[in-house]
């Protein structure tokens, strides 16, 4: 035995008999029970104790083990790579292509009558004129993009939405409005997830 | 005092473990949606009889007007993408100055459209309607 390992074993002994009680003999079944107490904290040893307790010794090494401490390691580490995969981030974004257009003012646009010029009045300039071999089109266009990341550390997750608003007039040659369409449907852009 | 030495090495080399992984492994899943569902042909709409304005009436306004050199187009059209990957890779850069990496990516765009044809005169002369996302997503991949 070198000189290091006789320090520990009579540091080891030392506590042992510390915790044991200095005038106490101390019984070598009881010998891996007293040194497990040495080097635990008191919470550790309490519950190490209050499981079933297992010593087992093998040459001049002895082991103690209780199985309530063995769960608590498990759902210890469970819980910390719990918390390393499930480290993210989550981003919500809202994108509007917003050109000013008054849904109201469609009531007022009767076809046969409403010329091409009244229509810009209303709805200012059209987002798209389309040129049609009768007349022109005029289309009104703006859209509601609504986006959902979900950044976890091994996966992502992205969603995004877009819904349009539209209105569309056809033009005569002689500018006058013959027909119309709408469709609002901006407003049931949603966030979500990609299931 | 063994023991405890041995629980702070196993929750060091889970915890290495675990940020190594999270630099290598990633998966991704994206869904784009573009436009509102399209209805399918109402068996009304006849070709010859439906008017310009029953359609606008029935679908509103369309994703697009096509001029057809004399006859016209209104196009209804909703966009539906998928996409998803799968990357794994060994960030070795540092040391060997290579990092083998495999990467998984699959990704499909779908449509559902109608179009209706017009006589200069604003009469339905044709009519077609294609339901892209009923086709199922994992057996479209392979086709």
């Amino acid at each position: 035995m070198t000189d290091t390992g006789n320090r520990g074993r009579q540091r080891a002994l030392d506590c042992a008999k510390a915790v044991k009680g200095r005038d106490r003999a101390i019984d070598l079944s009881e010998i891996a029970r007293l040194l497990w107490i040495c080097g635990e904290t008191e919470k550790e040893a309490y519950l190490l104790l209050k499981g079933p307790l297992t010593i087992s010794c093998k040459r001049h090494r002895c082991e103690a083990k209780g199985k309530g401490n063995m769960k608590t390691r498990w759902i210890r580490i469970g819980l910390l790579i719990i918390v390393v995969w499930l480290s993210g981030c989550a981003v919500i974004g809202r994108g509007k292509d917003f050109r000013p257009f008054d849904e109201q003012a469609l009531a007022q646009i009767k076809p046969g009558q409403t010329t091409a010029t009244e229509v810009t009045k209303l709805f200012g300039a059209p987002t798209q004129i389309v040129k049609l071999s009768n007349g022109n089109a005029y289309v009104y266009a703006r859209s509601l993009s609504k986006a959902t990341g979900l950044w976890l550390v091994l996966l992502t997750l992205a969603n995004y939405d877009t819904q349009h608003d539209r209105i569309v007039f056809f033009i005569n040659r002689n500018d006058v409005v013959t027909h119309y369409g709408s469709s609002f449907r901006a407003g049931t852009a949603a966030y979500g997830m990609p299931f | 005092m063994e023991c405890r030495f041995n629980r702070i090495l196993w929750a060091m080399t889970l915890l290495l473990l675990s940020q190594i992984l999270c630099g290598c492994v990633s998966f991704r899943i994206e869904k784009v949606n573009d436009g509102a569902e399209v209805q399918p042909l109402p068996q009304e709409f006849v070709v010859g009889k439906t008017t310009l304005t029953e359609v606008l009436v029935s679908y509103g306004a369309p994703t697009d007007i096509v001029d057809m050199r004399g006859h016209f187009a209104l196009h209804y059209q909703r966009a539906f993408y998928r996409g998803g990957n799968l990357s794994v890779g060994i960030p070795l850069t540092d040391v060997l100055r290579v990092s083998p990496t495999l990467d998984a990516t699959g990704n499909l765009q779908r449509y559902d459209s109608a179009v209706f044809v017009f006589t200069p005169e604003g009469v339905l002369s044709e009519m077609t309607y294609e339901k892209g996302t009923s086709h199922p997503l994992w057996n479209t991949y392979w086709k």
